[in-house]
C-alpha cells in the first residue's frame, strides 16, 4: 500500500541564541502509511516537534528535502501549501489559537471552506467533541479541557484526510486527558488519520507507531 | 514594576499621545487668544456705543461761484464756524467731523504706500518737486478730525500723548498731529513735519502714534485703516481769525461742515434737524443738508456678524478636534496598558505592592504630560499671537486633563489588577 | 468565509474612523467658509490683491502668457459696486455665494449680484443689465441674504476690459505679485489693505488651526489603519494556519477594511452636503474623505501585507 505522507531527505537549520547554527533536522525521514490511522512522534523539548508537524502542515517552509502527499510532490510555495493544508489538514495547535472574543460556533465554522450548511456542520461536529449546548459561548468562558475540544472541533469540521495535534493533552489533567484521547479513537474509527506529537508515554500508546526524534532523525520508539 | 523598562516599551506610544494632546492644547490656545481678540474688535469699533443712527450734513453750495464767493467773506465764514461750534458742543447728537485732504509734506519719509493715490484709483504721484518752494514734496494721506469723531471711533494712541484738543488753535506756532502705526520706525515723537495745509504753510509735531489698524466709518466704507494716515486734530472751534486768513478758514471750516451726525436710535430725524435749526437760527448759516446714511448701520451689523462668525466656526471646529484628540488618548491609552499589562501581572504576582505599581502607572502619566507641557509650551512661545491671557485657560485645561487621565488609568489598574486576583484564585 | 471581527471591535474601528472623516469634512467646511468670509469681508480681495494702472491688455497678457492663477477686476461704477470680473488659471478660492454656482469656463457674458440689485427675470433665468447687454445671473453674492456684497455686481466679460486703454485693474492672486513686478516694475502697483480680517487676529490663528488641525486627521489615519491592522492579526494567523492563501486573507481584510471606512464615511459626507455653501465646496470636502477613506485602506494593506508576508 502507497504511503499517504513521504518526506524524503529533509534537512533543516536553525540558528541559536548564541549565534550559531545546528541542524534541527538532518536528512529525516517520515512516512504515513495509508493503513496506519495514528502516528505519535515523541521527543524532550526543543527536539524539533512542533516543527515537524509545521513542515507538515506546510506552514514552515524553510528547509530542504521533498513532501509528498499521495505521490504529489508538493510544490514548496506559500499558496500550494495552504491549497493542501486547506483541503486535508487539520490542525490542533499546541496554544489552541482559538479567538477569544468570539463564541464557540463562529470559532468552529472559521474551519470550513465554504459557507454551505456551515452552522449546521459545525454544530454536528461540537456535538461530535462532547460540547452541544455549548455553541454562544465566548471561548473565553471555557475551561481547559473545553476550549481544547472546542480546537478538535474545528480541526475536525472539514473531516480532512489528516489531523495535526501538537500535545494535545498538555495542559490538560489526567481524567480530561483520557476524553480527549477517547474522542481522537472514535475521530480514527470515522477514517482521519491523527499525527500527535507528544512528550506523554501515555498519549503515545494510544498511537499505531510511536517516532522519536533522536540525533535530528526520526526513529522508532523502542 | 521597572519604571526605565516600562519607557522604553512604550516609548512610541507616550510620544505619540504627547504629540497628540500638545497639538490640542496648542489649538485651544489659539482659539481662547483669537476669542479675545475676536471681543476686543466689537468692543472697539462694534460696541452698542458705536450702534447709532448716522446722518450726512453737507452744505448746499454746490455752485463753484456762489462757494467761492460765500468763502471771501469773513462774516459769512465765521457764521459757518459759529454754525460748526454750536453743534460740536450739542450734547444731544455728536458731530463727527472727518476729512481726508492730503497734505503735501517736505522731505516726506516713507515709500509710496503713504502716498495720497496708493491704493486707490487714483495714480501714484510719489514724490516730486513743488514749485512754489522748491522742496521735495509727496501728497501724504492724511485725516482731519474733531475730538468727537476720535472718541466714537475709540481711535487709541499706543506710544507717546494724546491729543490735548482744547489746546488746537492754528494760529499757533506749530500744530500737534498724530501718525498712523505704519509710520514707526520712519519719525519719532517730537519730530517735525513741514506740510502745506490748504495752502498755509503749518508746521506739525509729532505728539504720539496710533495703535495698529485702527479704523473709521468713512466714504460709505466701515474699514477705513488709518495706519498710513497723518492724523490732525481739529481744533474745537474757530472764534476769530486774521482777514488774510479767511480763504484758509474758510475751506477749512466747509471741510468741518461736511461731517456725520450720529445719533441715538430713540432721536428722530425730525430731531436731528430741529437740532441744526436752533444752530442754524443762532449762528445765522442756513446753507446745509441733511442725508441719511443707512448703510452705516447695514455695515456695522455685517462686519461684526462676520467677526462672530468667524469665531463660531473656530469653536464648532475645536469641539470636533477635541472630540477626535481624546478617542486617539483612549486608543493609546489601550494599547499602553496591553503593553504593560503583562509585567504588571508578574510584578502583581510576584507580590509587589499595589501602591508602588499606582506609582509608576502615576509617574508615567506625570512624564506623558511633562512632554506635553514642553513641547506645546515651546511651539506657543513661538506663535506670533502672544497672548499671555490665553495661557491660563490652557494650562488650567491640561492640569484637568492630567488629572482625569491619571485617575482614569488607576481605574483601569485596579480593575486589571482584580481581575488578575480572580485569575489567581 | 465570513468576515469575521467582533462588533466591539468594529464599532470601535468605525468610530475612530467616522471621528476623522468628521473632522477632516469640518475643515474643508470651514476653510471654505472662513475664506468666504474673509472675502466678503474685503470685497472679494484676498490678502494678495494689489492694484495696477496699465493697459488691461498688457496685464491680462502677461498673466495669462505665465500661467498664473489670478482674478482680475474692473471697477464699472464710482463707488467701485459694479466690476468686471476675469478668472485666470484655476481659482482654487470660491467666491462667498449662496443660491446658485460659480462662474464657469463657458460663462462668457454672466453675472452674480447681491441680492438688493435688481435684476429682470425672463423664463426663470434673472438677468442683470449692464449698458444694454443681458448677462444671465449665475449666483447671489454673500453667504446670505443680508451681506456686505449685497449691492456688489460682478460680470464676467472680456470685452469690458477695454484693449490699448490705460485703466486701474485689481489683480488678486498668490502668484501675481511677483509676475507683475517682474513685468511692471515695483512702482507701478498698489497693494490693497485687507479689510475685516485685520480686526482679529485670524489670518494667525487660521493657517495654524488648519494646519493643527490636517496633522490630527493624518494621525488619525494613521492610528486607526494600525488599530485595523492589529484587530486583524489574531484572525489572520488562524486563518493562514487553516490554509487560506497570503492573497485571500489580504483581500478579505482589504474588504473588511474598506467597508467599515466607507460606511463610516458616510456621516461626514451628509454633513458636508448639509453644511456647504457652494456645490464646488461640497465636491472638495467629499473628495477628501474619500481620499481619507482610500488612505487609510492603503495604509492597513501595506501594514497588514508586511505582517502576512513575512509570517513563518
Amino acid at each position: 500500500m502507497k504511503n499517504i505522507i513521504d518526506l524524503k531527505n529533509v534537512s533543516k537549520m536553525i540558528r541559536e541564541p548564541n549565534g550559531e547554527s545546528r541542524f534541527l533536522f538532518d536528512d529525516l525521514q517520515f512516512q504515513l502509511g495509508a493503513g496506519e490511522q495514528s502516528v505519535a512522534i515523541l521527543g524532550r523539548s526543543g527536539s524539533g516537534k512542533s516543527s515537524l508537524l509545521r513542515i507538515l502542515a506546510g506552514i514552515d517552509l524553510s528547509y530542504q528535502g521533498d513532501y509528498h502527499y499521495e505521490d504529489e510532490n508538493l510544490l514548496k510555495n506559500s499558496d500550494a501549501m495552504a491549497r493542501h493544508r486547506f483541503k486535508r489538514i487539520g490542525i490542533i495547535a499546541q496554544r489552541y489559537d482559538l479567538l477569544d472574543d468570539l463564541n464557540v460556533v463562529r470559532n468552529v465554522k472559521m474551519g470550513l471552506p465554504t459557507k454551505h450548511d456551515a452552522i449546521s456542520r459545525s454544530r454536528s461536529a461540537l456535538e461530535d467533541v462532547g460540547l452541544k449546548g455549548f455553541e454562544e459561548k465566548l471561548i473565553r468562558r471555557l475551561s481547559g479541557g473545553e476550549a481544547q475540544r472546542v480546537a478538535i472541533a474545528r480541526a475536525i469540521v472539514k473531516a480532512p484526510a489528516i489531523v495535526l495535534a501538537d500535545e494535545p493533552t498538555g495542559a490538560l489533567d489526567e481524567h480530561t486527558e483520557s476524553e480527549v484521547l477517547t474522542l481522537f479513537q472514535k475521530l480514527q474509527v470515522s477514517g482521519i488519520k491523527f499525527i500527535i506529537a507528544t512528550h506523554s508515554l501515555r498519549v503515545a500508546d494510544q498511537c499505531d507507531r510511536r517516532l522519536v526524534l533522536k540525533d535530528n532523525k526520526l526513529v522508532p520508539f523502542p | 514594576m521597572e519604571l526605565l523598562y516600562d519607557l522604553k516599551r512604550t516609548a512610541l506610544a507616550t510620544i505619540a499621545k504627547a504629540l497628540l494632546i500638545s497639538l490640542c492644547a496648542i489649538t485651544i490656545y489659539n482659539l481662547v487668544s483669537f476669542s479675545q481678540s475676536t471681543s476686543q474688535a466689537v468692543d472697539r469699533s462694534f460696541s452698542s456705543n458705536a450702534e447709532k443712527g448716522l446722518y450726512s450734513l453737507v452744505d448746499r453750495l454746490i455752485d463753484p461761484d456762489a462757494f467761492a464767493e460765500f468763502r471771501e467773506s469773513s462774516s459769512n465764514v465765521k457764521s459757518l464756524a459759529e454754525f460748526y461750534s454750536q453743534l460740536n458742543v450739542n450734547d444731544s447728537i455728536e458731530l463727527i467731523s472727518v476729512f481726508d485732504q492730503t497734505i503735501p509734506i517736505v522731505d516726506a519719509r516713507g515709500d509710496n504706500s503713504f502716498d495720497y493715490g496708493y491704493g486707490t484709483e487714483m495714480s501714484t504721484r510719489g514724490k516730486y518737486l513743488d514749485e512754489a518752494s522748491g522742496k521735495e514734496v509727496m501728497n501724504v494721506k492724511s485725516i482731519q478730525l474733531n475730538q468727537r469723531a476720535f472718541d466714537f471711533y475709540n481711535l487709541e494712541v499706543s506710544s507717546g500723548e494724546t491729543i490735548r484738543w482744547n489746546q488746537i488753535d492754528y494760529s499757533n506756532p506749530t500744530t500737534p498731529v498724530l501718525l498712523g502705526a505704519d509710520y514707526r520706525g520712519l519719525y519719532a515723537v517730537g519730530d517735525t513735519l513741514e506740510g502745506n495745509f490748504y495752502s498755509k504753510k503749518t508746521i506739525f509735531t509729532v505728539v504720539g502714534f496710533l495703535e495698529p489698524d485702527q479704523s473709521i466709518f468713512y466714504k460709505g466704507d466701515i474699514n477705513f485703516y488709518l495706519d498710513s494716515y497723518l492724523v490732525v486734530p481739529y481744533p474745537p472751534s474757530i472764534v476769530d481769525f486774521p482777514q488774510e486768513e479767511t480763504y484758509f478758514y474758510g475751506i477749512l471750516s466747509f471741510a468741518m461742515i461736511n461731517s456725520v451726525i450720529a445719533a441715538d436710535s430713540s432721536f428722530s430725524t425730525d430731531d436731528v434737524l430741529d437740532v441744526l435749526l436752533k444752530a442754524s437760527q443762532s449762528s445765522g448759516f442756513d446753507q446745509y443738508s441733511l442725508l441719511n446714511v443707512p448703510t452705516y448701520l447695514v455695515q456695522f451689523s455685517l462686519a461684526k456678524r462676520l467677526i462672530t462668525e468667524n469665531l463660531s466656526l473656530l469653536i464648532y471646529i475645536e469641539v470636533v478636534l477635541v472630540a477626535s484628540t481624546l478617542v486617539g488618548v483612549v486608543a493609546l491609552n489601550q494599547f499602553t496598558h496591553h503593553r504593560r499589562k503583562g509585567q504588571i501581572r508578574i510584578a502583581w504576582t510576584l507580590g509587589q505592592r499595589r501602591s508602588l505599581l499606582a506609582g509608576t502607572t502615576l509617574t508615567n502619566t506625570a512624564i506623558e504630560y511633562s512632554l506635553v507641557a514642553l513641547f506645546s509650551g515651546a511651539v506657543i512661545l513661538s506663535l506670533p499671537n502672544q497672548s499671555p491671557e490665553s495661557l491660563l485657560p490652557v494650562a488650567l485645561l491640561l492640569v484637568v486633563a492630567f488629572v482625569a487621565d491619571a485617575a482614569s488609568q488607576q481605574r483601569v489598574l485596579t480593575s486589571f489588577l482584580s481581575n488578575t486576583s480572580k485569575e489567581n484564585v | 468565509m465570513a468576515n469575521l471581527l467582533n462588533a466591539q471591535k468594529t464599532i470601535r474601528v468605525a468610530i475612530l474612523f467616522l471621528l476623522f472623516t468628521v473632522l477632516s469634512a469640518s475643515l474643508n467646511i470651514y476653510s471654505e467658509i472662513q475664506q468666504g468670509i474673509t472675502l466678503e469681508g474685503n470685497r472679494l480681495h484676498s490678502a494678495h490683491a494689489l492694484l495696477i494702472t496699465d493697459s488691461s491688455d498688457q496685464v491680462l497678457s502677461s498673466l495669462t502668457t505665465e500661467n498664473v492663477n489670478a482674478r482680475v477686476y474692473r471697477s464699472l461704477s464710482p463707488d467701485g459696486r459694479i466690476r468686471a470680473i476675469l478668472e485666470l488659471g484655476n481659482n482654487s478660492t470660491f467666491l462667498p455665494i449662496h443660491d446658485g454656482r460659480q462662474f464657469s469656463a463657458n460663462d462668457v457674458q454672466a453675472a452674480m449680484v447681491g441680492s438688493d440689485v435688481p435684476v429682470q427675470t425672463v423664463e426663470g433665468e434673472s438677468f442683470y443689465e449692464y449698458q444694454g447687454t443681458q448677462y444671465l445671473v449665475v449666483a447671489t453674492l454673500g453667504f446670505g441674504e443680508r451681506s456686505l456684497l449685497s449691492e456688489d455686481v460682478l460680470i464676467r466679460d472680456r470685452a469690458l476690459f477695454s484693449p490699448g486703454v490705460l485703466e486701474t485693474v485689481v489683480v488678486d492672486g498668490a502668484e501675481a505679485e511677483s509676475q507683475i513686478m517682474r513685468e511692471f516694475g515695483e512702482d507701478a502697483y498698489a497693494q490693497l489693505a485687507s479689510a475685516t480680517g485685520r480686526r482679529t487676529n485670524i489670518d494667525y490663528v487660521s493657517p495654524i488651526l488648519l494646519g493643527f488641525g490636517w496633522s490630527l486627521v493624518s494621525l488619525g489615519c494613521v492610528i486607526a489603519a494600525l488599530l485595523m491592522a492589529r484587530y486583524t492579526r489574531p484572525l489572520d494567523t488562524v486563518r493562514h494556519q487553516l490554509g487560506h492563501t497570503r492573497w485571500w486573507i489580504l483581500r478579505s481584510d482589504l474588504f473588511k477594511v474598506t467597508t467599515i471606512s466607507l460606511v463610516s464615511s458616510a456621516p461626514a459626507s451628509i454633513l458636508v452636503l448639509m453644511m456647504a455653501r457652494a456645490p464646488e465646496t461640497a465636491g472638495v470636502a467629499i473628495a477628501a474623505i474619500l481620499a481619507q477613506a482610500i488612505l487609510i485602506v492603503v495604509l492597513s494593506g501595506i501594514v497588514i501585507s508586511y505582517r502576512i508576508w513575512s509570517q513563518r
